[in-house]
């Protein structure tokens, strides 16, 4: 192997904070050489987008690197002058942040960020920048006169060439790109990440690829590094990581992975041959005004949707943002009314019911949000929030419902001692666990869950997948499941229906669709799920 | 370009919270594990440890609040804190400096400085704190209506809002004490009045954030009725801004009030009160300099300790 | 862009006209007579046929609604009524206290912006945590300072101990300067509070990560990229704050003794001379209007995300903040 390009010895990284220090990195050494693409790959609070930073010591001020080397170009980075870092910061090494949408300076046009890059390293004078930031931007892929636009402007894909441009402009002979398209939807992922090969191979530059995806990681990266705890587990290529696991936490984390588990299934075999549908919409629109300042007129969220749930089974909907995945569902719960169309809950129509009749409704349709930090009152304690709906229909002594939250808490494998807690003192996955225990709480029949694993870890992600699927084997009750994941919906449910543009698109059994797909926007999707490249290397 | 689109009505459809649990998250534990395992509510003795910890680590604070209580005490029993008569002046010690006799000096007329400022408190905070409730109880009503109502309810408050911020703070008390006449209570509902604005934008504002948060929409798909979503969720929840609030608006209140007196439509003489001491002094810029400075200092200090409580309230309801 | 302000220029007038009615139904229908105030507290010697002749020529003694609508008839022609005690038109008062206000009055902003800013950006562009601490510790200091009392500690030392400037009056530019220092101290005092505070969250925004990831040195950073997002708000604030700024005269030209808008409400308030004081109220809502209509005028400027809702949405959010912190 010739020189490596980064070198990182024995990096140790700590936060100080009012509950005293973490060591979030500990003891991490690891090589990027020329022309070469690295993946660091980990969970939340891994460590992995802090080893990133501490390259070029972009670190939070609580954080600062104790101990270890980072040698670049013949300087340890870890402790060069602030002045001689700034050096190498854009122009020795490019750096592409995590999420577009909030990381370019929102005054200021796009083009003069990136000609910026080449001004502060004195490489081009006013006007050449200009010309090079453009052609930068060319070869990111964005069309001509999207220098003079501002970053509100362009969609979140967009911006994200954007600042691939910004990175790349100086011809840096490293890239760091930390969770580069994790913000984006599939398909532009995958778009993004096409065209970051493409110019990095072109240039020969090195790549250190952060990211949580395995699957991005193995269809990308020459070496896959797997973190865990501040510490890499392991290291290899592709093949061997996901072919020949030798870290038991990498075969935890390839094993809940649903993108590269293709043939794993949690879907709940059904008793009955057929059942009358649980829910049924028909031709279902919502249109909303739109701002004066984008043109007026209205915008048709939903057009046209038309589905029906069986009871005890799942139905996934599946589409990108902006598909009024979201839209539709809401409407389906009477959260919001729909322009037209029907709702039919067990064949009885409830478009327009109100008062006590949808407070009837509410007992039978449970939702569970995508987001659990947002949806338990920070204030209640487990207990109250499971119990909420008990008491929102007067179910229940005090001490009744005392013994059904023990009951619940129980049934979504949360220990009895969660009840006292408050939503601050639990986990992401043990907050989603609490949202579904209180959504169970009246026994409905249909459960809407909105994107309920998309903001947890893989490995709790699986874990919260199969407590679905358990409770829907235990109580027959039938859930309405929305996901921009096919890895994820291919898993879990029976049918599926494909959303885009507010239309949809395709329906029908799950491995139907998912196996011969009619539509050819079925077919993008499938094919940007990442991990499809590297499938074919892993045993079953 | 797939990815044309500026238009996106729906919430970012793939989640990030890796990048906000990234951080939050770096206390490493196994998955779904109990993080906090170690966080039981606490015992009352640690509590009352962490307490005193986290103030010993907030000198300032603590000054603040030791001041303030002084202030109290001075305004609910005077004596206590100064035991002559405020109003009985001695001629031959007439605009004395400073001195272990009289901590303030005296005035023009003998009488002890420190005595008056002690006994005026009673007077400026009496008025202050009957601003910051009529402020309080009329803007949270009106917040609250025009929050949780909605529609025109809403739109009509809020204008009526946006006239009252529109007229400068002070020009609106003088017109209500122009109204309503001289006098302490008069005062502080001049004062008051000005803040109505304020409070009431606050808690809509929360009031909104609260109401459409995931957590108030899962009550509501729940099936709770509003009366329970608005007691259980939106009230306790919304809250918190408006106490903070109040407690800035103490020192804005101080201060209103005592600029009220200080122009002579407050308390009327011979009555010790803060504003009005400083105005007492203004004949004697030359050669009594502490006629002036010391009651004014009073004030300052104050309205310092009662902002220093407020951000102190602040930080404690977001722990950011 | 052109409709954008003639809509910001009519609801502009609206609030105009809301203050103006605000202020008359505060003023005339709470109790108060100023018919009796006018022909002394000893009213006993008057009787009531010269009471009721007096109402009758101001016109008091029509119903209300009949008076606002004619009062604001004359308003819209320019006419403000006449002073009671004085019995001089309010608009010519006024006029003739303009001039000096607004001396006082802009000199006490420009430095409040400048000091104010300047001190905003250096506290948060040190490094030494000691010094940053000190600098951010100063803008509470000063929002807790009772203008009235500065003013006369102001007075004297460079008045009386060392005289440097004058004592009172209106001569020339000298006597401006303590003036305008004493106004300056609360605006300025809350422009740097929101300045620092809105700068120090701007710096945490992933853009400025960007920025610092390109090589960009530290003052770079906070110039070209950090303050031009963080002075959104305080331009804002600022606009906001200048409404104060002229409450804060009442006070300033009481203690200086000068001539101006703020002596005059200072005396008609006491004399309870409602016309003038209606007339100045009037005068304080025209200056917040045309104040935040310039706000509102140059922020497109520097700002090109041109969203209206949001934007009125956070001045209005900013206005209860500034509410919050600014002093009378």
């Amino acid at each position: 192997m010739t020189s490596p390009l980064l070198h990182v010895d024995d990096l140790h990284v700590t936060y100080s904070g009012p509950r005293g220090d973490v060591h979030a990195v500990r003891g991490v050494s690891l090589d990027v050489a020329p022309g070469e693409t690295v993946a660091l790959v980990g969970e939340s609070g891994s460590g992995k987008s802090t080893t990133a930073h501490a390259v070029v010591r972009l670190l939070a001020p609580t954080a600062r690197i104790t101990s270890g080397h980072v040698r670049f170009d013949g300087t340890d980075l870890a402790t060069v002058p602030a002045r001689r870092l700034r050096a190498v910061r854009g122009y020795g090494i490019g750096l592409v942040p995590q999420d577009p949408t909030v990381s370019l300076n929102p005054v200021t046009p796009v083009g003069k960020q990136v000609a910026e890059v080449l001004r502060i390293h004195g490489l081009a004078d006013r006007r050449s920048a200009g010309t090079r930031a453009e052609e930068a931007l060319a070869q990111a892929g964005l069309p001509d006169g999207v220098a003079h636009l501002y970053p509100h402007e362009l969609s979140g894909g967009m911006r994200q060439r954007v600042l691939i441009a910004v990175a790349l402009v100086a011809r840096p002979a490293l890239l760091i790109a930390d969770e580069p398209t994790s913000a984006l939807d599939v398909t532009v992922q995958r778009q993004i990440l096409d065209h970051l090969d493409t110019l990095t191979a072109s240039t020969g530059t090195g790549v250190l690829l952060v990211t949580h995806d395995l699957g991005v990681a193995a269809d990308r990266a020459d070496r896959i590094a797997v973190m865990s705890q501040g510490r890499i587990v392991e290291v290899g290529t592709p093949a061997q990581v996901l072919g020949a696991p030798q870290n038991a936490y990498t075969k935890a984390l390839i094993e809940a992975a649903p993108s590269l588990n293709t043939r794993r299934s949690l879907v709940v075999p059904s008793t009955e041959a057929t059942s009358s549908p649980v829910l049924e919409v028909r031709d279902l629109v919502k249109e909303f005004p739109r701002p004066r300042a984008a043109g007026g007129g209205v915008l048709r969220a939903v057009d046209g949707v038309s589905f029906a749930l069986e009871r005890g089974k799942t139905l996934g909907i599946v589409g990108e943002s902006g598909s009024g995945k979201t839209t539709t569902v809401r409407l389906a719960v009477r959260l919001a009314d729909p322009t037209s169309g029907t709702v039919l809950l067990d064949g009885e129509d409830v478009t327009r019911a109100s008062g006590e009749r949808l407070r009837a409704l509410r007992r039978r349709v449970q939702l569970v949000h995508q987001n659990p930090y947002a949806s338990l009152d920070p204030r209640l304690s487990v207990e109250r929030i499971v119990t909420q709906p008990l008491r929102a229909f007067g179910v229940g002594d005090r001490a009744s419902r005392r013994a059904r939250a023990a009951e619940l808490v129980d049934h979504v494998a949360l220990p009895a001692g969660t009840l006292a807690r408050r939503p601050a003192e639990l986990s992401g996955g043990q907050r989603q666990r609490v949202a579904i225990a209180r959504a169970l709480a009246l026994e409905p029949e249909l459960v809407v869950l909105d994107e309920p694993v998309s903001a947890l870890d893989v490995r709790v992600q699986a874990q919260v997948l199969e407590l679905l699927a358990r409770l829907q084997a235990e109580l027959g009750v039938s859930y309405l499941f929305i996901s921009h994941d096919l890895a994820v919906v291919r898993q879990i449910a029976h049918d599926v229906v494909v959303m885009q543009d507010g239309r949809v698109v395709e329906k029908g059994p799950t491995d139907r669709v998912l196996a011969e797909p009619e539509h050819p926007y079925t077919r993008e999707l499938l094919g940007a799920i990442p991990g499809t490249r590297a499938e074919a290397g892993v045993p079953a | 370009m797939t990815d044309l689109t500026t238009l996106a009505p729906e919430s970012a459809g793939p989640a990030t919270h890796d990048r906000a649990t990234e951080l939050v998250d770096l206390v490493v534990t196994p998955p779904d594990g109990a993080r906090h395992a170690d966080a039981d509510v606490a015992p009352r003795a640690a509590r009352l440890r962490y307490v005193l910890r986290h103030l010993a680590r907030r000198p300032g604070l603590v000054v603040a609040v030791v001041w303030l209580v002084t202030v109290l005490v001075a305004a609910v029993v005077p004596s206590v804190v100064a035991s002559g008569d405020p109003l009985a002046g001695v001629p031959a010690d007439k605009l004395t400096g400073p001195s272990a006799q009289h901590w303030f000096g005296t005035d023009q007329l003998g009488r002890d400085l420190y005595t008056r400022v002690v006994h005026g408190t009673g007077t400026t905070l009496h008025a202050a704190l009957l601003a910051i409730a009529i402020g309080l109880v009329v803007g949270s009503v009106l917040g609250l209506l025009a929050g949780f109502v909605g529609g025109a309810v809403d739109a009509v408050l809020m204008r009526f809002a946006d006239v009252l911020l529109a007229i400068p703070g002070l020009l609106l008390s003088l017109a209500v004490v122009t109204a309503l006449g001289f006098g302490t209570v008069n005062v502080a509902i001049a004062v008051g009045t000005t803040s109505v604005a304020s409070v009431s934008r606050i808690l809509r504002s929360e009031v909104l954030r609260v109401r459409t948060s995931a957590y108030v929409e899962a009550a509501r798909a729940g099936g709770s009725r509003w009366w329970r979503v608005l007691l259980v969720h939106v009230l306790p929840n919304s809250v918190g801004p408006v106490l903070v609030l109040a407690a800035l608006e103490l020192g804005t209140a101080i201060l209103a009030v005592s600029s009220l007196s200080f122009l002579g439509y407050g308390a009327q003489p011979p009555q010790p009160e803060w504003g009005s001491l400083v105005a007492g002094g203004r004949d004697y810029l030359a050669g009594q300099w502490w006629l002036t400075t010391l009651p004014g200092v009073v004030i300052a200090l104050t309205v310092l300790a009662g902002n220093r409580l407020a951000r102190a309230l602040d930080a404690e309801g977001n722990p950011s | 862009m052109l409709r954008y302000v003639a809509g910001r220029l009519v609801q502009a007038v609206g609030v105009l006209w809301a203050a103006y009615t605000v202020s008359f139904f505060v003023l005339w229908a709470l109790p108060s007579d100023p018919v009796s105030l006018l022909l002394g507290t000893d009213s006993s010697d008057v009787t009531p046929e010269q009471l009721a002749a007096v109402r009758h020529e101001y016109g008091y003694d029509r119903p209300l609604v009949v008076q606002y609508v004619h009062q604001l008839g004359n308003v819209l022609h320019g006419d403000l009524g006449r002073s009671v005690s004085t019995r001089e038109p309010v608009s010519s008062l006024i006029g003739d206290a303009l001039g000096p206000t607004v001396q006082i009055a802009l000199a006490g902003l420009l430095l409040a912006v400048v000091l104010g800013g300047g001190l905003a950006v250096l506290a948060t562009l040190v490094r030494r945590r000691s010094l940053q601490a000190l600098l951010l510790s100063l803008p509470p200091l000063g929002v807790a300072i009772p203008g009235f009392w500065f003013g006369l500690v102001l007075l004297q030392w460079f008045s009386f101990r060392l005289p440097v400037f004058p004592a009172i009056g209106d001569q020339g530019f000298a006597s401006i300067v303590l003036p305008a220092v004493t106004l300056a101290l609360p605006t300025g005092a809350v422009i740097a509070q929101l300045l620092s505070k809105s700068l120090v969250v701007t710096l945490r925004e992933p853009y400025v990560a960007t920025a610092r990831a390109k090589g960009a040195s530290p003052v770079r950073v906070h110039l070209r990229h950090a303050l031009r997002n963080a002075a959104l708000p305080a331009l804002t604030a600022t606009g906001l704050l200048v409404g104060g700024l002229l409450g804060g005269t009442v006070v300033t030209e009481t203690v200086f003794s000068r001539p101006g808008l703020g002596r005059l409400t200072a005396t008609a308030v006491q004399a309870q001379d409602i016309p003038v004081v209606q007339g100045v109220v009037l005068v304080g809502a025209l200056v917040f209007v045309l104040a935040n209509l310039l706000v509102d005028l140059v922020y497109p400027l520097l700002d090109p995300r041109l969203e209206r809702r949001r934007r009125s949405a956070g001045t209005r959010a900013a206005a209860t903040r500034v509410d919050a912190v600014a002093v009378a």
